[in-house]
């Protein structure tokens, strides 16, 4: 791949990365395993490009590909069994709101830490990325029908735990 | 209800709330370098139509092959043929 492209990609890259760095983090709850995440993404999307693999839709399909990073992410953290990391990386955040964005994602992580890694993916898409039940499809690889079910079992799940700490 | 909201409420917090989440300040360039590290690769499509085109000169060369020896059997038969009149 010529220089050329090597910086081209860079735009690609830094038009990016707020709205992917932000999924990322959404979906396996922790800034710095999102860095992570975020960057094997774009690896492989260079990857993918550099072999004339070029989408009609490159920012969807990143999103696609971030998705699925942070499930493969989250199924090996499902394997390991591990405590979720208390203290992410503050540096990976801004100044700003800081704090507040630390501990939201925190909160989400420790909320959605039981769901299965797919159930988890499905509600961050809809309930914080806004997506419509056919776009968290898509970047789930799954019909609309199976995320409606994914859906589904996940409030009844984060319900019934909500009603036995009630 | 968890501290008087519902699960709508909170997920309208969280989304506010992690809206400001940002990658590090060196992130971009993290990745630029390990963009950087890839090894050059030639285009798919290139690769394509160096196999295509060595396939072809391949089979030009089987077919070049094929054609002398079937000439040089024809001549043998022509030659075969030739009657020694006395």
């Amino acid at each position: 791949m010529a220089a050329g492209d090597r910086d081209a990609f860079t735009v690609v890259v830094e038009h990016t990365q707020a709205r992917l760095f932000r999924l990322s983090a959404r979906l396996v709850g922790d800034a710095a395993e999102a860095e992570d995440v975020l960057q094997e993404a774009y690896l492989k999307a260079f990857r993918g490009l550099s072999e004339g693999d070029v989408p009609a839709e490159i920012e969807a399909w990143l999103y696609r590909v971030v998705t699925n990073g942070a499930l493969d992410a989250l199924r090996r953290r499902a394997v390991r069994r591990a405590v979720p990391d208390p203290e992410p990386a503050l540096g990976a955040l801004p100044a700003v709101n800081a704090t507040e964005a630390h501990a939201a994602l925190a909160e989400l992580n420790a909320w959605l830490a039981d769901l299965p890694p797919e159930q988890r993916a499905a509600l961050v898409l809809s309930a914080l990325e806004g997506a419509s039940n056919a776009e968290a499809a898509r970047a789930l690889g799954v019909s609309v029908g199976a995320l409606e079910q994914l859906l589904v079992r996940a409030r009844a799940t984060l319900r019934k735990r909500r009603d036995r700490h009630d | 209800m968890t501290d008087g909201h519902d699960d709508e409420d909170r997920w309208a917090r969280l989304a506010r709330a992690t809206d400001a989440l940002a990658s590090g300040a060196d992130f971009a360039a993290r990745v630029q370098a390990a963009v950087q590290r890839e090894p050059a690769r030639r285009s798919t499509w290139m690769a394509a139509t160096l196999c295509a085109l060595g396939a072809v000169a391949a089979l030009t060369m089987v077919f070049a092959e094929r054609a002398e020896t079937s000439l040089d059997t024809d001549a043998l038969a022509a030659v075969a043929h030739v009657e020694i009149v006395p």
